[in-house]
């Protein structure tokens, strides 16, 4: 367990840059995730970190090694690879132990270990199974307690439950959570889901093109977005085309005027650039409420009920559209075709 | 699909099976008929009921001698090509450019689209007295005069691997290509050095092809017919030709199939002892 930290990480595919200088410090103990559209580098980070593929240039440090030249089975690492990847002439506590008796540890501490390991799992029962013999949640549980058995300097995680239904990633999301807690391994989960990003992490990075667009804990990124990128992968947002006339006025092109507290450091004033607020932020009703900042009127085009909350479609005069999310017992009740009144705060108003 | 509906599947088989019963199994009935016969000089067959032929055979040291080579050849040319195949195979199916990948797969099949005589006949004029190879080393300085190279049981050895190599490479290489990368890797993440994840996990997953790829050399090495004939000459004999000759030489049809049937009840017996083996120790495969 130990301190990872990124120097200048890059990796080229001939003139390809999958990965552009990448500089982050993933602290002892800490659950990163690492997030963001398909091909945008992310495995090939994990995979840099690993070992497996070599970079092309920049250093990797565990704590006070630097490992950037070390093939990967002197870095003493826990890999889930997408697939699990279990051996399938192996048993299950034969998996769990290979690990083990590659660092030469003698018999009697390797079943021990193995089988607290699978204790932790839950799986103890299993051991001589084969891995086909095994549902994709116990496979899963058996390629986490593989890698988490020979206590390695970093859990790297590469789409862990992408392969498990609804309910039972929802399962082991909690604990994968409770395991990384409890021995307090530093890990780096990789995911396209965001759910599962900001339920897990305590800090999240979020990639694109090989970039990192913004790093942060989740309540940053969703309220603090640093790009138009990063409000669009991180939870819903609506958008309005336009530019800033004043510290903290937001003019669209279409005329509104909004109030805003946060502008991302790469819009700058006077530059095209857009004004984004949440969905869940926005009040909905038939009059304006005067304590918020911010208020435009419309009509309401469609109603989705959602079990918790309610979507309504609102269509502007200019014919933008915005959701809104309200809960699902509204005071009045609104009907499609209804004149409404959206408010929002200032607050819950950024600039990108 | 709904079962029972069209015909059963085992009709399916019976152009199969007819082809066999009547190419194969007939033939060799009639082998075996043929090896229980007794041999005489003015008639060449004669009707019996005998296992003289059998007998004479197993008694004979001369025979006994061919058959030990034959099976000692067999084993050694398989052992050497499956050593020399699976890291060929290993780097074929490991090849990311597939332009590269087709070129050095048909480079590898292309052996066996010429006929075993026009290959072996090469071998000949490498190996000769005054071949290629002693050329070689009479022009190093590393020999004065040639050295007897064809006609030894190296040469058959050194052929027959050549002859039965491509088999077991493209059995090898279609089941490495099946097992993905990931195992590798996941080896290596765990600690296990390369040598280590080829015996522990590489070797393992691959016993099917080491199986069916040895299984179809040794086959091939057992009943080589045109390498031993041509390269192992007079001096280095095995089975198959010496089965020829029987009968196209001597006429004599009742030993030639009786030794037939040896060199294959031999090969088969290997080939179920050698299964068993290969389960008891890897499970199914
Ligand atoms: N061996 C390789 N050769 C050439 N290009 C590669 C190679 N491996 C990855 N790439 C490219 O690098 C980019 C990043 O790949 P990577 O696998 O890291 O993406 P990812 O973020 O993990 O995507 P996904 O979410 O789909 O798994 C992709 O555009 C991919 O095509
Ligand atoms: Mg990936």
């Amino acid at each position: 367990m130990a301190k990872i930290a990124l120097e200048n990480l890059e990796k080229r595919f001939g003139s390809f840059v999958a990965v552009e200088s990448l500089s982050l410090e993933i602290a002892d103990g800490e659950f990163l995730a690492l997030l963001g559209p398909s091909g945008c580098g992310k495995t090939t980070i994990l995979r840099m970190i690993s070992g497996l593929t070599e970079a092309t240039r920049g250093r990797i440090h565990f704590g006070a090694r630097d490992v950037t030249g070390l093939p990967p089975y002197a870095r003493n690492i826990g890999l889930v690879f997408q697939g699990y990847a279990l051996f399938p002439h192996m048993t299950v506590a034969e998996n769990v132990a290979f690990g083990l008796e590659m660092r030469a540890l003698d018999r009697g501490e390797i079943g021990h270990r193995v089988h607290s390991a699978l204790e932790t799992v839950q799986l103890a029962g299993l051991a001589s199974r084969l891995p086909r013999q095994l549902s994709g949640g116990q496979q899963q549980r058996v390629a986490l307690a593989r890698a988490i058995v020979i206590r390695p300097d970093a859990l790297l995680l590469d789409e862990p439950l992408s392969a498990l239904d609804a309910k039972l990633r929802q399962e082991l999301r909690q604990e994968i959570r409770r395991l990384q807690r409890s021995l307090g391994i530093t890990t780096i989960c990789v995911t396209h889901d965001q759910e599962e990003a900001l339920s897990l992490a305590t800090r999240l990075v979020v990639m694109h093109h090989g970039r990192i667009e913004q790093i942060g804990t989740p309540s940053d990124l969703y309220e603090r977005p640093a790009s138009r990128f990063v409000a669009e992968f991180i939870g819903k947002s609506n958008f309005l085309d336009g530019r800033v006339v004043a510290k903290d006025e937001f003019v669209t092109k279409s005329g509104f005027v909004f109030r805003f507290q946060r502008q991302s450091a790469r819009a700058s004033s006077h530059e095209a650039s857009s004004v984004g607020f949440r969905p869940e932020k926005i009040e909905i009703g038939r009059a304006r409420n005067a304590a918020l900042a911010n208020h435009v009127e419309g009509t309401v085009d469609a109603i989705t009920y959602l079990g918790a909350t309610t979507e309504y479609e609102v269509r502007l005069p200019s014919l933008e559209r915005l959701t809104v999310h309200a809960g699902a017992n509204p005071v009045e009740p609104i009907g499609i075709g209804d004149e409404v009144t959206l408010s929002w705060s200032s607050e819950a108003t950024f600039v990108v | 699909m709904r079962r029972g509906a069209g015909p059963p599947p085992s009709l399916l088989l019976s152009p199969a099976a007819l082809v066999i019963t009547l190419g194969l199994l007939l033939p060799m009935a009639m082998m075996f008929r043929f090896s229980l016969n007794r041999y005489s000089a003015n008639e060449l067959m004669t009707q019996a009921l005998t296992l003289a032929n059998y007998a004479r055979f197993f008694s004979d040291p001369f025979y006994l001698g061919v058959l030990g080579k034959t099976i000692a050849v067999a084993m050694i040319s398989t052992f050497v090509a499956l050593v020399l195949g699976v890291p060929a195979a290993y780097f074929l199916a490991r090849l990311s450019a597939p332009r590269l990948k087709s070129a050095l797969i048909l480079l590898t099949v292309i052996p066996l689209l010429m006929g075993n005589s026009v290959r072996t006949a090469g071998w000949m004029v490498l190996l000769g007295d005054r071949g290629l190879c002693n050329a070689i080393l009479i022009f190093l300085g590393l020999t004065a005069e040639p050295v007897r190279i064809l006609y030894t049981g190296k040469a058959v050895l050194i052929a027959l691997v050549a002859a039965i190599l491509p088999y077991m490479i493209i059995s090898l290489q279609s089941v490495l290509e099946g097992i993905e990368r990931v195992y590798e890797e996941a080896a290596l993440t765990l600690g296990a050095h390369p040598a280590t994840m080829f015996r522990r996990v590489l070797l393992p997953m691959l016993m099917p092809g080491i199986f069916s790829g040895s299984l179809l050399c040794f086959i091939l090495a057992m009943n080589a017919y045109a390498t031993p004939l041509l390269i192992g000459g007079p001096t280095f004999q095995m089975m198959a030709p010496l089965v020829y000759q029987q009968l196209t030489k001597v006429f004599d049809w009742p030993f030639a199939s009786s030794m037939a049937f040896v060199l294959m009840a031999v090969t088969i017996i290997s080939v179920v002892l050698s299964s068993v083996f290969v389960q008891r120790r890897y499970g199914r495969v």
